[in-house]
């Protein structure tokens, strides 16, 4: 679907369509409504110009400018191609209301930063099944972090012991998804992994999931697919309160500034998550409930996005304290506390038809022992970037470098520099589409390493898709340290190579209702994986990872209801030492549905997720190690009205309605049922 | 403080790292068998059965609990520890009727050595507890809730211990094993007298200057064989060995260290075992970067090294199926005299080599996932 946007304008150049009715030739003012291709979503700060005016495109996308039949307009924001339309000349007055100018803008290319507009688009959806889910959505839903509005994509499974929460798609281990914020990456160089935990709810606009291999797109880590997060747009206050000492307030605010806009945005939340459990692991005998202690938290985000015509920018600061509480039997964690600190900042500028982004993320990271104050210990890593994107004819050109680096108390971590070349083309014929991209990066320790991606789709109601990618997954600075803590072996560890992910499936949309359904496997050489060894854990290149597996869903929406549902069954095993692992916390059968019904201002959306039973070691495949499957149903209602000019949402949530006790990670107990109520605020 | 913390750091780290690094397995049914017994502490945590015959090993798991290292077998008892971290648990499994029961040591207490105290009218197991320093008689071990009592004001970080002539002896690390593990000093001996549950009389044995971060012993006859890990210096780069490996012979009937003999060269993390013939065995670390682990035989009266030596080293010639080193994880031999070292590859997936008293490959045989001890029974 994605790539039929960049398909179409790699073959005939911008996409614009017309849907005005004849008119006299008269240069009042018309609205001209530009979109995203493909998603459809309005783009902001887009410049639209004739010979004689100018204006820019406001939220909803739309800028009006007198024109006349056979003026030509030209629209540009940077990201996406330049595209122009000549207004056809007709021979009366258009009905009032359908003077509207239609015009959609393609991504310049691959893996754009999305500020104020949404959706993030490439061709790296072609071949896959893609899902979203918008904040505004989510909130309607009971949301309240961007781990609750994760944990409404499809194909994604969100896990956290002790706050975090971190991803896994497709069969895959958290450091093999790839997630980003705008085209920012924002898997930590240290661990790999993303944690979405601190990204606040407010700076966002909605989530996308592209499960499967993303490597030419993505670059490293994008074994298991990609979330993508984009930042929201306009004014927003919301406050929400909630079981267990949950207290959140975050607003944001959008002002014009030139021919942009720029919106700031904060968000504050604690909790004292000091839920009750049952003890299973105790040795008394019997089980216990007990309650979560040194289980609070503390955040606190800033947040700011931009957007002009010919440049943007995306900017995020958080901090979050938490208590770091052990296991369900263990106390010695229970005065140990965490901070995380995280910046990051992108900014993105047209060069004529190309865009130039640059981008810096670091995060720190504290440790406090209280009972054994030798063991604290601070982390920071940094890793800045520099991008370079547009095209070449009919190739979209990527090219960037960055680096990576850190330190950690007692670490000499390594630093590391690296690049990348990415090209991709389209092709398109009566009924299929077809796009390739190959990439090469160029990574110090790891050497150079190819990519390739091929897919193929139908253009029908109903279309057929097949996929055939590639990726790599370089060895982590902390995979590295703990390799080889004396630096004694230079390359300790090889990266870990998607040798092939391969799908095929088909995707339809009759009226308003969408389906899917895809068969998955892929091969990882080499899998990067943390096992104890004759002293302590460490990494290491373990084997052949294996992930077979299918997924489906359906949606439909209505003016007055939606309802969606979805599954996959999953095998996920790692080959080493003449052992056939199971890879933790990948449940062979999950699936979930939602179901929301609207009348008038109100609406009630009821959910349920299953999660099957998971292994939760990497060992081999017995019962013993696995945890029950679960099935957790959530309920939310919600009012929308009006307040003073302005749009009001009362929802009030219950998470986990049966108050199942369960488990994210082994002897860490989740929340039982817990209920929420927020009020939130929109223009 | 460079020496341990800074890396004791790091491994908190990678606890934080690897998240919840949550283990466990039962693999094969559980087979009473004679032979020897490792210890797995992750994956299929619990003790795999290694037969003597070259059969097919068996397995009795323990549950996801677990994470000690620790191993004691008497008789047909396995007795084994969690640590703080992994909730204060002694284990107590029976290898004739394959049963496992768990019981709770007080909190935050990080259970190191159990053993049997045989004799002992406080309790039929004595467990060392190295964060209270204390050491812990369980009795009424059968009931639901068995009875733990202990005794305080045992050293600075009581690791080992055996019962002998009516006392309980308690190796005294002397590490600073409430967090970073750093040697706070020479290790000792301890004899402990006691009566009922308060200490009559605490002897202490000196190991001399060189024997530091002792945290294992083996007993045999009349003599205590004390392994001195070292004193290694994490912080600096590349890590420095402030004092390496030991091994001290205690006369347990004088109470009185008799000597002490260097490791090889480089070497640390001294772990000493007895076997079943008299032999005297180590496993050290060759190095502190590469953690190989190496196995020597010593004199028991000299404690001098005996070969076949591998080239112009110390060490045995323990070759793995490829010719190359074998790098044990623990070293144990048997009544015929023959040596088995388990290994750990690719995925924590673990196999014991097994050589003749020459040093010859007999065979491999799988014993599950992370083998972190051998010992016999």
């Amino acid at each position: 679907m994605i790539a039929t946007a960049l398909l179409a304008q790699l073959i005939v150049g911008a996409t614009a369509a017309t849907r005005v009715a004849p008119t006299a030739a008269a240069r009042a003012p018309r609205p001209v409504l530009v979109s995203e291709a493909g998603s459809g979503a309005p783009v902001a700060s887009a410049s639209v110009t004739s010979h004689i005016s100018r204006a820019v495109t406001n939220v909803a996308g739309v800028a009006r400018l007198g024109l006349e039949g056979g003026d030509t307009v030209r629209i540009r924001r940077v990201g996406y191609r330049a595209a122009a339309l000549v207004v056809p000349t007709y021979d009366h007055a258009p009905a009032a209301g359908a003077d509207t100018l239609f015009i959609a803008l393609s991504p310049v290319a691959a893996f754009l930063p999305a500020v104020v507009t949404h959706g993030e688009r490439s061709v790296d959806d072609a071949g896959r099944l893609v899902a979203s889910r918008s904040v505004a959505e989510a909130r309607e839903a009971g949301a309240g972090t961007t781990a609750g509005l994760l944990a409404m994509l499809p194909f994604v499974a969100v896990r956290g012991a002790r706050g975090e929460a971190t991803l896994s798609m497709r069969g895959s281990r958290a450091e093999q998804v790839a997630v980003t914020l705008d085209g920012l990456v924002l898997n930590d160089a240290g661990t790999g992994r993303a944690d979405a935990s601190d990204i606040p709810l407010a700076a966002l606009g909605d989530a996308r999931a592209r499960p499967g291999t993303s490597g030419v797109t993505a670059g490293s880590g994008a074994v298991g697919g990609v979330v993508a997060l984009s930042s929201g747009d306009g004014d927003l206050l919301s406050v929400r309160s909630g079981a267990f000492g949950v207290r959140e307030a975050e607003g944001a605010s959008s002002i014009g500034w030139g021919t942009g806009r720029v919106r700031i945005g904060a968000s504050w939340r604690e909790a004292r998550n000091d839920f009750a459990f049952t003890n299973t692991d105790g040795a008394t005998g019997s089980d216990s409930t007990e309650r979560r202690a040194n289980n609070d938290e503390r955040r606190l985000a800033l947040f700011a996005s931009g957007a002009w015509p010919r440049a943007q920018f995306t900017l995020l600061a958080s901090h979050a304290e938490r208590g770091l509480v052990g296991p369900m039997n263990v106390r010695i964690y229970d005065a140990d506390r965490g901070r995380t600190t995280r910046l990051l900042a992108r900014t993105s500028v047209a060069l004529g038809n190309w865009t130039a982004s640059l981008g810096v993320r670091t995060q720190m990271l504290a440790y406090r022992s209280a009972a054994a104050p030798a063991l604290d210990f601070e982390a920071t890593t940094l890793s800045p970037d520099v991008e370079l994107s547009g095209d070449a004819g009919v190739i979209a050109l990527r090219a960037g470098a960055g680096m990576d680096g850190g330190q950690a108390t007692g670490m000499a971590l390594p630093q590391r520099a690296r690049g990348f070349l990415a090209a991709e083309r389209g092709w398109q014929w009566s009924g299929a589409r077809l796009s390739a991209g190959i990439r090469l990066d160029a990574i110090e320790r790891a050497g150079a390493l190819p990519s390739a991606s091929i897919a193929l789709e139908g253009t029908g109601v109903v279309a057929p898709f097949v996929r055939l990618s590639q990726a790599f997954r370089a060895p982590t600075l902390y995979d590295l340290y703990f390799a080889s803590p004396q630096r004694l072996t230079a390359s300790p560890l090889v990266p870990e190579r998607v040798t092939y992910d391969a799908e095929t499936g088909l995707r339809a949309q009759v009226g308003a209702v969408t389906l899917g359904a895809t068969a998955f496997a892929r091969e990882v050489r080499d899998a990067i994986v943390w096992f104890p060894g004759n002293f302590t854990w460490s990494p290491g290149n373990a084997g052949l990872e294996r992930v077979r597996g299918v997924e489906g869903f359906s949606a439909v929406a209505g003016a007055s209801y939606a309802a969606s549902v979805w599954g996959s069954l999953t095998a996920s095993t790692l080959d080493a030492g003449g052992l056939v692992l199971q890879t933790p916390y990948v449940p062979r059968a999950s699936g979930g549905a939602s179901l929301t019904l609207r009348a008038g201002g109100f609406g009630v959306t009821t959910s349920v997720l299953g999660i099957g039973r998971r292994a939760f070691a990497a060992a081999p495949a017995s019962a013993s190690t696995e945890l029950p499957a679960v099935m957790l149903t959530d309920l939310a209602l919600h009012w929308r009205g009006f307040l003073t000019g302005r749009t009001l949402l009362v929802t009030t949530a219950v998470t986990n309605l049966g108050d199942v006790r369960w488990e994210s990670v082994r002897r860490y107990p989740a929340v039982g049922r817990a209920w929420s109520m927020a009020l939130t605020f929109a223009p | 403080m460079p020496r341990l913390s800074g890396y004791c750091a790091s491994l908190a780290l990678v606890s934080l790292v690897v998240g919840c690094s949550d283990t466990s397995l039962g693999t094969t049914p559980f087979r009473p068998t004679k032979g020897t017994v490792v210890l797995n502490g992750f994956g299929s945590q619990g003790v795999t059965l290694v037969p003597d015959t070259g059969a097919i090993t068996s397995s009795l798991a323990f549950g996801a609990s677990f994470d000690g290292g620790t191993l004691r077998v008497e008789r047909d008892t396995v007795l084994t520890t969690s640590s703080k971290g992994g909730g204060d648990l002694l284990y107590v499994a029976s290898l004739a009727s394959g049963t496992v029961k768990t019981i709770q040591m007080p909190t935050g207490s990080n259970p190191g050595t159990a053993t049997m105290a045989n004799g002992f009218t406080q309790g039929s197991i004595v467990v060392a507890l190295r964060d209270s320093q204390a050491i812990a008689f369980v009795s009424n071990v059968g009931a639901v809730t068995p009875t733990v009592s202990l005794v305080r004001g045992i050293g600075t970080c009581p690791s080992d211990l055996f019962v002998f002539d009516g006392d309980v002896w308690v190796l005294d690390a002397n590490q600073n094993c409430r967090s970073t593990y750093a040697s706070i000093g020479p290790s000792r001996l301890l004899r402990v007298a006691l009566s009922g549950l308060a200490i009559a009389r605490i002897d202490t044995i000196s190991l001399g200057t060189t024997v530091k971060g002792a945290t294992n012993m083996v007993r045999a006859g009349e003599f205590a064989y004390i392994g001195g890990g070292g004193d290694i210096n994490y912080g600096t780069f590349p890590a420095t060995i402030a004092q390496g490996g030991t091994i001290a012979r205690v006369s347990l009937a004088l109470s009185a260290l008799q000597v002490v003999g260097n490791m090889p060269a480089g070497s640390f993390g001294t772990k000493v075992s007895v076997a079943a013939d008299g032999a005297l065995y180590a496993f050290v670390y060759a190095d502190p970067s590469t953690f190989q682990g190496r196995a020597v035989r010593v004199d028991p009266g000299s404690l001098s090294f005996i070969g076949p030596f591998a080239g112009a080293t110390s060490y045995l010639n323990l070759k793995a199926p490829d010719s190359t080193a074998a790098n044990c994880v623990d070293v144990i031999g048997d009544i015929r005299g023959r040596l088995y070292c388990p290994v750990v590859g690719a995925g924590a997936a673990s196999r014991v080599y097994v050589y003749n008293a020459a040093l010859n490959f007999i065979r491999n045989l799988p014993v599950g996932q992370g083998a972190v001890a051998i010992t016999s029974r």
